[in-house]
């Protein structure tokens, strides 16, 4: 009986990433960020402009958010329901974590800038360790392996790029655009095995 | 020795409006979320929609969970969520289920 009950707890704290959605919004912000920094490498243009395309990247990614909270809406929630995760701020031990993690981050880069380090070299490192960890918490939130394996993979590949000399901007483009196609191959299967296994009943309401 | 003579573990002391499969399992789908719609709870508990409004109003009654109609656009929504009480009887629950799998409760009666 208590197996039942941790599963059926499981369940609803993995609900949020049942659907495959949420991979495959965030492969759609990954290509836009790829495909930022490659017109940052490849166009000469002024700082201003970077700042418009950063902006104009910045509001499509929101976008992107929104429409997938709408499809979800029209899509999930008639299917199989409505859960309402905890905000994490509830969570204090996740909450230290994360500012934990942003204090280290942010030490580090101050360290780089005080010795004259340049720390965008290493932006593709970075990237990797940022992706990890937001991939790492969201596995060990959920206790969903393929998030552990994603994380894993942004940290090797980012370090990977930042040793490989391709520069900063080549090297977060690629990692950008190698997460987004894995978050796009995790997001379809996903989708697909929900909805196998769902479908809406006719007629179905949500009301007792 | 006496069979009878040794301590029997039991589940007496349990909670009984808790202690029924549906309602442990709503009770813990609440207790890690804010809140989940009825349409969630049918599914994860495969009842029909009527043994679920019962088994819901038992609860709500007991004062364990919080029962809210709403409206998402034109579709009605029923959501629910674990009270403070609700809370606390569960994580009793929990706690004297581990006990008595863990030999911890004897028969009190």
């Amino acid at each position: 009986m208590e197996n039942n009950l941790k599963a059926s707890q499981r369940r609803a704290v993995q609900y949020w990433f049942a659907d495959g959605l949420v991979e495959l919004s965030s492969g759609a912000i990954g290509l836009l960020l790829a495909i930022y920094f490659i017109v940052q490498q490849t166009l000469q243009a002024s700082q201003g402009s970077f700042a418009l395309i950063f902006l104009i990247v910045f509001i499509a990614a929101f976008g992107i958010r929104k429409l997938m909270l709408w499809y979800r809406e029209c899509s999930t929630y008639l299917r199989t329901g409505f859960v309402e995760l905890k905000k994490e701020r509830e969570d204090r031990g996740l909450l230290g974590a994360e500012v934990g993690f942003s204090l280290l981050l942010l030490g580090f880069m101050l360290y780089t800038i005080l010795r004259g380090i340049q720390t965008v070299v290493w932006m593709p490192a970075l990237g990797g360790i940022i992706f990890a960890f937001i991939f790492g918490l969201a596995g060990f939130k959920t206790k969903l392996l393929r998030f552990y394996f994603l994380g894993a993979f942004c940290l090797f590949l980012g370090v990977f790029l930042a040793l490989s000399g391709l520069g900063d901007l080549w090297g977060s483009a690629i990692l950008s655009f190698s997460t987004s196609l894995v978050l796009f191959a995790f997001g379809i299967v996903t989708r697909l095995g929900y909805l196998r296994q769902t479908q809406t009943i006719a007629g179905q309401t949500n009301e007792r | 020795m006496n069979a009878e003579a040794q301590p029997t573990r039991s589940l007496t002391g349990v909670d009984r409006l808790i202690h029924e499969p549906s309602r442990s399992v709503i009770l813990a789908v609440l207790s890690v979320v804010k809140s989940a719609d009825f349409l969630y709870l049918q599914r994860e508990t495969g009842l029909t929609k009527g043994n679920l409004t019962v088994h819901l109003s038992k609860l709500e009654a007991a004062g364990y969970i919080k029962i809210e109609k709403t409206y998402r656009g034109k579709l009605p929504l029923t959501l629910c969520s674990l009270t403070e009480e609700g809370k606390q009887a569960f994580e009793e629950y929990r706690r004297q289920l581990r006990d008595f799998a863990d030999g911890g409760i004897e028969n009190s009666e």
